[in-house]
């Protein structure tokens, strides 16, 4: 193993400020790197040398290290293990250490010198990026078709993806066009990354006599004339297939409403909690009347002064 | 072997700490192809390649992507020209 000089692989004297280390490192990246010469293994070793200098002396920290003990590395050893425990330090401080760190992810030693990994303790790889890169998978996206009825309890589906069986909770109160996440249910990761996920979106089929805004439900009832002036009692069904004794007012006009507290949709992912049921009151009027109930109603009629 | 793989932009973006135009630049200058899926964009596994390759000639040598298209399209023909000097080198010992 030889000692480096890392001045003279960028062509810099020794006390060459940073602007300079840049300046040597760019006219010699754009002249030795490997993008720029297919196949040629000269200038890939060339820009590795050029890489590990600049990484050294551009990293004020890192070249006071090499300038202190880069000739006497045999002497390192001391050195090494208290540089690798202010690394662990480091790295529990949720900072990186030499190189680039973070979000790039690991890097390989190997294609830095054993002189650097010795002194530096292996780092940064060639170009900065990793080689083998971790991707999440493909996410995947269906449709699942279900009928108002079906969604107004928690139930559970099998669905099939891809081949595979999985068993999902569909929450009471889904609502058309919602999109749920099953994570880890997608496309297999890339180079080891994790699996992409399943997004579920809800496609929603009425197949009611209600109309649903949200957790409301809206029905119309035909209402007979009759009970409309009089008042009296109305058997309504709510959505449940239960049947609910509506109090009719006398006097009560076509389109007016009426609301039924609780009695309406379930509300997504709130067990127990149920929107309202609106009734809107459409008054039939009789269209055929008998001899006797005409001459009924013209007596109301004259008695109104019509 | 043709791969028909996708990687998500997105998570693309996160591990290079690229933003998203910065793809469509790419797609702009036909150096990768962005695939719609729904409504995210992803790359095909086999360009992971060519991607890494723009980014490393981006960052290392701060040359701009039209920058970066003209280089990749003279190593192109470097290649094929290397290739063509091996064949006719081949051809000179035949004889």
């Amino acid at each position: 193993m030889d000692y480096i000089d890392y001045y003279e692989v960028l062509a810099v004297p020794k006390n060459a400020d940073i602007k300079e280390i840049k300046k040597a490192y760019r006219r010699l990246a754009r002249k030795h790197h490997p993008d720029l010469h297919p196949n040629d293994d000269n200038a890939k070793k060339k820009f590795q040398q050029i890489n590990e200098a600049h990484t050294v002396l551009s990293d004020p920290e890192k070249r006071a290290k090499y300038d202190k003990y880069g000739k006497d590395w045999e002497h390192a050893e001391a050195y090494e293990e208290a540089a690798r425990q202010q690394q662990q330090y480091r790295k529990s401080q949720g900072a990186g250490g030499f190189g680039r760190t973070g979000t790039r992810g690991q890097y390989s030693g190997e294609d830095f010198s054993e002189f650097f990994n010795t002194m530096f303790g292996g780092q940064a790889g060639f170009g900065g990026f990793e080689r083998e890169v971790r991707y999440k998978g493909q996410d995947y996206h269906a449709t699942l078709s279900l009928n108002l009825s079906d969604v107004y309890q928690t139930q559970k589906h099998t669905l099939s993806v891809n081949g595979k069986s999985i068993r999902i909770t569909i929450p009471a109160g889904v609502n058309d066009e919602q999109v749920i996440k099953i994570k880890g249910h997608g496309g297999a990761g890339v180079n080891g990354g994790p699996k992409g996920d399943l997004f579920i979106k809800f496609a929603i089929n009425n197949n009611s006599s209600f109309h649903r805004d949200g957790k409301d439900l809206y029905k119309n009832i035909d209402l007979d004339l009759y009970t409309a002036v009089l008042g009296g009692d109305k058997i309504i069904n709510t959505f449940d297939g239960k049947k609910v004794k509506l109090k009719v007012s006398p006097g009560t006009q076509n389109g007016a409403k009426v609301k039924l507290s609780g009695k309406g949709f379930p509300e997504y992912k709130k067990e127990g909690t149920f929107g309202d049921l609106i009734i809107t009151f459409n008054i039939k009027i009789p269209s055929t009347l008998s001899a006797r109930e005409k001459e009924l109603f013209q007596e109301l009629a004259k008695l109104k002064g019509q | 072997m043709k791969s028909d793989k996708l990687v998500l932009v997105a998570t693309i973006c996160d591990h290079y700490s690229l933003e998203l135009p910065f793809f469509d630049q790419l797609d702009h200058h036909g150096m990768v192809e962005i695939v719609q899926v729904g409504q995210d964009p992803y790359i095909k596994e086999n360009q992971l390649s060519i991607l890494e390759k723009v980014i490393r000639i981006h960052h290392d040598l701060q040359v701009n992507l039209d920058g970066v298209a003209v280089i990749l399209d003279l190593v192109d023909r470097i290649e094929l020209l290397q290739q063509e000097n091996r064949n006719l080198r081949r051809q000179i010992r035949v004889y």
